[in-house]
């Protein structure tokens, strides 16, 4: 099917961006559009007014890295995160969420920006995001601002973005000691995923100093496995208690029940993969 | 502007121009504005890659870009594959593979098949099947369209096309 019709614009600034998003309620920006023209053309979504993001030299691909920090400009795309190579040594766990991203041809248009900004609970980038001390850089009516990632999203396809706001960019701060592991289940390594788990933590010798947990898939947004993570502080990694904080971290979560998987089943996945991640991390991981 | 818009592309090193509807995808130029019928659209809804085309140097599925968003970039598509009629080494590795039977996703396999080749001139199996999974194939199995693209990074050095 062919999208509706829209007004299309293509401004130069952010400013003026941020503007048309602002003054026209039915106003959406477009980054790469591997969310959002998939949703238009099957008229799920059809907005009067389409932003190009293209043209705005404000926003870049550009990835950079720090001593305590990995930068990525918002248009940076799937296909760059998983091959380059300061993403890969220093947030392994972000560049492998990219690489499970669908297929090539999406990788190679899909942005990091448009994918944390549609707010998509299965979207693997937003869970690698929320197992760091991820920023999300904004830029709004009020000028730039950050918001921190945890608390961004808000319900299913629902984020604390305000009307005219852009997602510039994304802060990730590294710290040293950090283990990690991405793990993804679903019908091929590309395909949408069923259920994943984004695991980073700290560990001293066997000992857990910090955790983080993300969980896709697994509610209306992308969540952290909060008590599990309480419960592993100070803990061995050993296998019982990587067991108890795989039941901890499926408590009360309620995933969504489709075709793929009922609720109870994708619970037992996740339990599953956050015992798999901890079991990578136990056994070294990637640091 | 809810009226068309001058897109200019370039496709297979010539250039076309149009009035278009901001709502055109790419693959309805490609197809209907140049005319160039190659590439496929087969289920329209970015999962089958029978539309993909190399767009400034990356696979890309056509059917989910806007024309207006390829505005001024450069195009390669299946028709500039072949040199003065004969076709490249890709072609003809899976010719001599029977890679095709229908030929309805041979286009986007091929353009697909060029932009990892163009990437990793001697990918292992494992990686010429990741880099196909992005196409959709209902007859062949897939098995003699890898052995074709093995076969080619063995016969092709870098950059086919671009």
């Amino acid at each position: 099917m062919r999208p509706k019709s829209f007004e299309y614009h293509r401004p130069e600034t952010l400013k003026e961006a941020s503007e048309i998003l602002y003054s026209n309620e039915d106003a959406k920006a477009l980054a790469g559009g591997q969310s959002l023209i998939p949703l238009m053309k099957l008229r799920i979504y059809s907005p009067e007014h389409i932003v190009s993001l293209s043209r705005i030299k404000e926003i870049t691909q550009k990835i950079s890295l720090s001593k305590d920090s990995l930068e990525i400009g918002a248009m940076a795309t799937h296909d760059m995160l998983a091959t380059t190579d300061s993403v890969r040594n220093n947030f392994p766990l972000l560049s492998t969420a990219a690489a499970k991203i669908a297929d090539q041809q999406i990788r190679n248009l899909g942005t990091i920006g448009g994918n944390i900004a549609h707010g998509d609970p299965s979207a693997n980038l937003a869970s690698a995001l929320l197992s760091a001390d991820t920023e999300v850089m904004v830029y709004g009516q009020d000028g730039k601002k950050t918001i921190p990632i945890n608390g961004f999203f808000q319900d299913l396809f629902t984020t604390s973005l305000e009307p005219g706001d852009i997602v510039t960019g994304f802060r990730i701060g590294l710290k040293p000691g950090y283990r990690q592991s991405f793990l993804k289940i679903s019908k091929s390594d590309t395909a949408f995923p069923i259920a994943f788990v984004a695991s980073n933590l700290k560990v001293e010798s066997r000992f857990v100093e910090d955790a983080r947990i993300s969980l896709g898939v697994a509610g209306p947004t992308p969540i952290r496995a909060e008590k599990a993570e309480k419960f592993l502080v100070k803990k061995e990694l050993n296998p019982e208690n990587i067991s108890k904080a795989a039941k901890l971290a499926v408590e009360s979560t309620e995933p969504p029940d489709d075709i793929h998987a009922s609720t109870e089943y994708r619970r037992h996945l996740l339990e599953v993969l956050v015992k798999r991640t901890l079991e990578e991390i136990s056994t070294g991981g990637k640091k | 502007m809810t009226g068309k818009q001058l897109v200019k592309i370039e496709i297979n090193g010539k250039k076309y121009e149009s009035d278009v509807e901001p709502r055109m995808l790419l693959v309805d130029f490609i197809r209907m504005v140049a005319k160039l019928k190659g590439t496929h659209i087969g289920c329209d809804t970015t999962s089958c890659g029978a539309c993909t085309v190399i767009l400034d140097g990356k696979s890309v599925k056509s059917c989910t870009v806007f024309a207006v968003e390829a505005d001024g970039k450069k195009i390669s598509t299946v028709e500039g594959l072949a040199h003065d009629g004969t076709i490249n080494a890709l072609q003809n590795a899976f010719w001599e593979n029977h890679a095709l039977q229908c030929g309805y996703c041979t286009p986007g396999m091929l353009m697909s098949a060029t932009f990892l080749l163009n990437r990793n001139p001697h990918p292992s199996e494992d990686e010429i099947r990741e880099g196909i999974s992005g196409n959709i194939c209902r007859c062949t199995g897939y098995l003699s369209i890898i052995k074709a693209i093995s076969d080619a990074s063995k016969t092709i050095g870098k950059k086919e096309v671009q």
